[in-house]
């Protein structure tokens, strides 16, 4: 996870999507990343047997680290807070943000890889490993 | 009754389980999460588990897990055969028990869980083809039912 590759996924997303644009610090964005560690990530690496369920496997505490660290990269980069956070079903953590018909998303797999995801409705339109 | 070999017809209804631990569905605003339709990396080598309607009642469906509590997506079979998600009849498990309202969509599999067409297609699930979202149900506790 390089910073001039989070910079061009930066740059990419905002000329497609210039209302997710960031140039300023965004306080309210900030403060919302910083709920999004602090309330829900560490909580979850407090915690991982909350998402013990039928096959279903829990993130571990490296997944959940992992995605604590690109939460803080991406809040200090400028970047919008997702609208959601939510566990996948092999471990892995999605960060999801909706913007009319388009949706942003860095998922972090189950193996430690992390993918930036852009979607215009369901039809994938840009994926780039970060 | 068939023994559920039998082909799914287009306008047979399906389910899919949602646990409601994970935050797939939100009851509140209605969205229903691409992930509910996610493939496990091993336990859905052949597809992605449904239950077929016309065998088990939904609060059949949704039984999980003794004590944790489950939503329910509604699909039918033959919106996903028109946007190219196929749907088989899989009435003996791996475990190789028989359950005859067991059926996959084939196209969503642990082989392919990182494929674009994959994410593409959970993203249809359920934003598209989701025709509502019901429960959530909770399976009885162990010595409760």
């Amino acid at each position: 996870m390089s910073p001039s590759l989070i910079e061009s996924v930066r740059t990419s997303a905002d000329a497609a999507t210039p209302k997710m644009r960031s140039d300023t610090p965004d306080v309210s964005a900030g403060e919302a990343w910083q709920r999004l560690i602090d309330y829900q990530l560490i909580e979850w690496g407090s915690n991982t047997h909350q998402f013990e369920d039928d096959g279903i496997e829990p993130p571990s505490r490296d997944t959940v680290r992992l995605a604590i660290r690109l939460a803080e990269t991406l809040r200090d980069a400028g970047f919008p807070a997702p609208n959601n956070a939510v566990p996948d079903t092999n471990g892995g953590i999605v960060f999801e943000r909706r913007e009319k018909n388009v949706v942003e998303v860095f998922h972090v797999w189950d193996d430690g890889t992390i993918d930036y995801q852009r979607f215009h409705g369901t039809r994938l339109i840009e994926r780039r490993p970060l | 009754m068939d023994s559920g070999s039998e082909l799914v017809e287009d306008d047979e209804l399906l389910y899919r389980r949602v646990p409601a631990s994970m935050g797939w569905y939100d009851p509140a605003t209605g969205v229903l999460h691409s992930e509910a339709f996610g493939p496990h990396k091993t336990r859905d080598a052949t597809g992605l588990s449904v239950t077929r309607a016309k065998y088990k009642s939904m609060e059949e469906a949704a039984r999980g897990q003794p004590g944790k509590s489950y939503f329910v997506a509604v699909l039918r079979a033959g919106d996903l055969r028109q946007r190219g998600i196929d749907v088989v009849p899989r009435p003996v498990l791996p475990s190789g028990h028989r359950d005859p309202a067991h059926a996959e969509l084939s196209d969503l599999n642990s082989a392919l869980r990182k494929a674009d067409q994959t994410l593409e297609r959970q993203r249809m699930l359920a934003n598209e083809l989701s025709l509502r979202v019901e429960g959530p149900f909770t399976t009885p506790g162990d010595g409760t039912g």
